[in-house]
């Protein structure tokens, strides 16, 4: 047995955790060896530190914690002031909720001032539109020495056999189904401009570069550069097509049907110019719906039309999108 | 420290067998003391004393309450309370100051409290005691010696001073304890007063 576990023995006996038989053994050791019976003496003796070392320990958090009674910590000495910058905080929070809150409801109203500003701006925009375009109307006319299209009054319309059509909504398919018509048919001219051998002509110039603005949807700078080929240029008729396209792509519709109508005598195929008339009305319907049905109703009386087929198409597309008969 | 305002008595009895011993005497502390102080100092005398009363039996009173035999018959606050004020009054005697009696019917109690009270260390015992504890162990042994009485393992006690594992926590629990024996065995002089002191 090592002295550690000799004394860990020893302290056992004395208090008193050893079994009865262990203790009466042990008990039989301490009386026939004297040296054994000093050293559980010593042990007897020092029992007590124990207790007093915990009782001191704990004297410290007494002590401590009577200090802590008599001077609290921190928080307990500056409540006042705690409470007072607490009050003052949620004073200042409050205001800045209540300064917050009247700022956004004023943003909310300045954004409803703007939205309605920008409406009346779009409607402007619109008014303005249609002014510029009715001028355009009747300077494209002067331009071509006709008279600009007149728009009939209602009461002539209604005299006609063929009742119109109530005015569609500026979104209704009638556009989308001229454009579709038509996209085709000035892609070709636009190709034939591509596929011709330059002679290095400057209205060959213009239309190659008018040909290139169209295709980049740079309608307006196409206009310019066909406005620039004379009367007398053999590629006036051609400018003359593409120039009417370019119109019906700005939504300029009086200038084109005009610029077509003035295109008409140089082409000898009357059917097709026919039809694409008929298809520059369709584009502005609600102002030339008079003109667009009489001429689709010629197209489609004549059966050796070369474009019955496609104006029997189209007419039912009208009927089954409701723009005509509604 | 618990927030709950009021512990049962079961409770506070289950924290010091759960080793949470400060916090159930901090309870103790804030929330019984003013019974046993206001007490003491309406009958002539001062916080100071009633606080040398509860330190003097706070670890008998903890070892009686942990014990197995131990019965609840009257509640923790009264048994404390009695222990504290007769003990203020024994410390009163030994110093020579007035001290009241309590009255005989005062609680009952006074058989339970006298008991637990023999274990309270005399004075001069203590005396001894503190003046070898400072002689002879360093902070470190001190500090070992105070977690081992206090009920803590070996094992946790290895993990608080960092020791390594249960074996380097018991050898030096050993040797502290050695160091106390030895100046005891080599000092007959001290070893004479503490035997006088303990077969009194």
């Amino acid at each position: 047995m090592t002295e550690q576990e000799l004394h860990e023995k020893i302290i056992a006996y004395l208090e008193g955790r050893l079994s009865p038989e262990a203790a009466d053994e042990f008990r039989l050791q301490i009386e026939a060896d004297e040296a054994l019976a000093g050293e559980v003496e010593l042990h007897r003796l020092l029992q007590p530190v124990g207790q007093r070392l915990v009782a001191l320990d704990m004297k410290a958090k007494f002590d401590s914690w009577q200090k802590e009674a008599e001077h609290p910590g921190f928080v307990r000495r500056n409540l006042f002031w705690l409470l007072a910058i607490g009050l003052l905080s949620a004073g200042l929070l409050g205001t800045w909720f209540w300064y917050s809150g009247q700022l956004s409801k004023a943003r909310a109203d300045n954004e409803r001032l703007n939205t309605n500003l920008q409406d009346t701006r779009l409607k402007n925009q619109v008014f303005q539109s249609e002014v510029e375009r009715l001028q355009k109307r009747i300077a494209d006319s002067t331009w071509q020495g006709r008279l600009p299209v007149p728009v009939k009054p209602e009461k002539e319309q209604k005299e006609t056999k063929i009742s119109p059509a109530p005015v569609a909504d500026i979104t209704q398919p009638y556009k989308q189904l001229a454009q579709s018509e038509l996209t085709p048919m000035i892609t070709r001219t636009r190709s034939t401009v591509r596929g011709v051998k330059r002679s290095g002509s400057t209205a060959e110039g213009l239309l190659a570069k008018a040909d290139t603005a169209i295709e980049n949807r740079l309608y307006r700078r196409a206009e310019k550069l066909l406005l620039g080929i004379a009367v007398t240029d053999p590629q006036y008729p051609r400018a003359l097509e593409m120039l009417a396209y370019t119109y019906m792509m700005q939504e300029n519709y009086a200038a084109a049907v005009s610029t077509y109508q003035t295109y008409i005598p140089y082409k000898a195929d009357s059917d097709e110019t026919n039809w694409h008339l008929c298809l520059y009305y369709l584009a502005d319907y609600p102002v030339f719906r008079s003109e667009f049905q009489q001429l689709l109703q010629t197209i489609l009386a004549d059966t050796e039309h070369f474009y019955h087929d496609r104006a029997k198409s189209l007419r039912k597309k009208l009927a089954e999108t409701g723009v005509w008969p509604e | 420290m618990n927030r709950k305002v009021t512990l049962a008595d079961q409770e506070i009895l289950q924290m010091l067998k759960d080793k949470e011993r400060d916090q159930a005497w901090k309870y103790i502390f804030d929330k019984w003391r003013g019974l046993w102080t206001s007490y003491i100092v309406q009958h002539g005398g001062n916080t100071d004393q009633a606080d040398t009363a509860l330190a003097d039996v706070w670890y008998p009173f903890e070892r009686k309450v942990l014990s197995q035999n131990f019965k609840l018959e009257y509640s923790l606050k009264a048994y404390l309370n009695t222990c504290v004020r007769r003990q203020w009054i024994r410390n009163m005697k030994k110093e020579n100051m007035p001290a009241i009696e309590f009255k005989a019917e005062e609680h009952g109690l006074e058989a339970f409290a006298d008991e637990l009270l023999r274990d309270v260390l005399n004075e001069e015992l203590k005396t001894v005691l503190d003046k070898l504890l400072l002689e002879v162990l360093g902070e470190s042994c001190r500090k070992i010696l105070t977690s081992f009485y206090s009920g803590y393992s070996m094992e946790e006690i290895a993990q608080e001073y960092e020791l390594g594992n249960e074996d380097n926590a018991k050898n030096q629990k050993h040797r502290c304890s050695n160091k106390l024996r030895d100046h005891l065995k080599n000092n007959p002089q001290i070893y004479q007063i503490l035997k006088r002191l303990y077969y009194d």
